[in-house]
């Protein structure tokens, strides 16, 4: 259907793209947090700089960020039959062309031996994650650059007892952020929050990730306990004064996404992944007819 | 904002306090974890002149090589606590003036630029790829045996900034007030999320 030469090709684009331009989501979710804070304010010249650093990046194709991030593909296969087998080795080969090309930094090594391969390929790298989706016809293939700050200081993760129950959940949210979080900019705030609440431990983690990278900066949870909550969290932690890279200021999160799914009855996993204002992300629909159409953001979550 | 100059005298950082916003033109030098390997452990001299090179970035930048020379094609800036252990002799040996960093210092770091008169300064904002626009010219590299990123990069800023001084040379933080305010809201934001005296069924 595709040619791997082709598909390759523009898989290499996306990536390039990817940590040159924010979807419009983050980057006006960035430019109301600058109108915000005050004239003269830490918090205002921390923005003011993220906002005129970014056009310059996009303009002259520069690396928002030189941390290019780990490369993560999430992959949403529809009805339609596409060759998965064929997007994992382009993938790859995307990832790894673009690397020589220097559009991206060899940022994945052995984890013990920090070996450095340079190529950004090896076991498990890129990451692929898969997931069917018989409401689409297309291929959605999303290009997440997932950044070093938050995924050092960033995550945490906790079982929560019936007992516990709502309140419990709250107060992981809260102290892993405000209390037990890094308050010095590390993990270079305003950042975007996902929160998994729910299923097997690792399925978990996979929610908060996807809540803190694909869903749109804005958006709310249909479901309205949760959607109250979101905005709850979103409230009282960006009323705490953390501010952009913690140096104080009315916005410390842009903000907080839960996704939540069923669970066993002995207890709830909780989640929470930290994404930073480098929100990068780029998607591309693959159609059975040949068409590759570029998206200016996933569909992984329908709102 | 005011504007310095590298290299930096005493009195231009006894000028300066926490909060203040500046940016900086002249030659600053790049440092990484390699460069403390070299300087400290393998004790070998510093590339450089100490009294023309007081400022120092801790950067590892994407630099491209290109007509047999080099170029910048995106800053990084990265978090300086992790270097603690060795910056204060650091400070001390090349007499430095200026840390040009992200994050805050360690404790050791901080007492050795309040006695030796060093400030930290921090990139605004997150994005640093596009400060590589403000390198005019790549005077020298050396120690490239630690590969391109982590070699010691002299470059000629122009107008590099704007930055926040983090630590100034009278031992104040500007994370310090802030960090001193959220202390004080903690027991309202759990008394408004509804979790005041909460405590975990299982510890």
């Amino acid at each position: 259907m595709f040619e791997d030469a082709v598909l390759t090709e523009r898989f290499i684009d996306v990536i390039r793209r990817s940590v040159c331009e924010l979807p419009e989501d983050s980057l006006n979710a960035l430019r109301e947090a600058h109108g915000r804070e005050s004239d003269g304010s830490i918090a205002k010249a921390h923005l003011e700089t993220n906002l005129t650093n970014l056009a310059l990046s996009t303009e002259h194709l520069i690396p928002m960020c030189a941390d290019t991030g780990f490369p993560v593909f999430f992959v949403r296969a529809g009805k339609d039959s596409v060759d998965l087998v064929q997007i994992s080795r382009c993938a790859a080969e995307a990832v790894r062309a673009a690397t020589a090309n220097g559009y991206i930094r060899p940022n994945a090594v052995e984890p013990l031996t920090r070996k450095n391969p340079g190529t950004n390929v090896g076991t498990g790298s890129p990451l692929m994650e898969w997931r069917v989706d018989p409401s689409i016809d297309c291929c959605e293939v999303i290009y997440v650059p997932k950044g070093g700050g938050t995924e050092i200081f960033g995550p945490a993760f906790r079982t929560i007892l019936p007992a516990d129950g709502v309140q419990g959940l709250k107060k992981f949210i809260f102290d892993t952020i405000v209390v037990n979080g890094n308050r010095t900019g590390a993990t270079c705030p305003p950042n975007i929050i996902g929160v998994g609440v729910g299923g097997t431990s690792e399925g978990c983690m996979a929610m908060a990730k996807q809540a803190a990278c694909l869903r749109k900066v804005g958006s709310r949870n249909p479901d309205p306990i949760i959607r109250d909550l979101e905005a709850e969290m979103l409230g009282v932690i960006n009323s705490m004064g953390i501010g952009p890279l913690g140096m104080g200021g009315k916005t410390t999160i842009l903000d907080l996404h839960i996704e939540f799914s069923m669970t066993h009855l002995v207890g709830t996993p909780v989640a929470i992944a930290a994404q930073c204002p480098a929100a990068r992300v780029g998607t591309l629909r693959l159609h059975s007819d040949g068409r590759i159409e570029k998206a200016g953001w996933p569909g992984w979550f329908s709102y | 904002m005011r504007h310095l100059n590298a290299p930096l005298c005493l009195e231009d950082v006894e000028a300066l306090h926490a909060g203040d916003i500046v940016e900086i033109s002249g030659d600053i030098f790049t440092s990484r974890s390699g460069f403390y390997r070299k300087l400290i452990a393998e004790g070998q001299p510093f590339p450089l002149d100490p009294l023309e090179n007081n400022v120092m970035l801790h950067s590892g930048p994407i630099i491209k090589k290109e007509n047999g020379w080099y170029k910048v094609n995106a800053i990084s800036i990265t978090t300086s606590v992790r270097f603690n252990k060795w910056e204060p002799s650091v400070i001390e040996r090349l007499g430095l003036r200026a840390i040009i960093a992200k994050g805050r210092v360690g404790r050791e770091t901080k007492e050795a630029m309040r006695r030796l008169g060093c400030v930290h300064l921090c990139r605004t904002g997150t994005f640093a790829g596009a400060f590589a626009l403000k390198v005019k010219e790549i005077k020298s590299v050396d120690w490239l045996d630690l590969g391109l990123p982590e070699a010691l990069w002299n470059f000629r800023f122009e107008s590099f900034g704007p930055l926040v001084v983090e630590t100034d040379v009278y031992g104040v933080s500007c994370y310090d007030e802030v960090g001193h305010q959220i202390s004080l809201k903690i027991n309202e934001a759990y008394r408004k999320l509804g979790i005041e005296g909460f405590e975990f069924a299982e510890k």
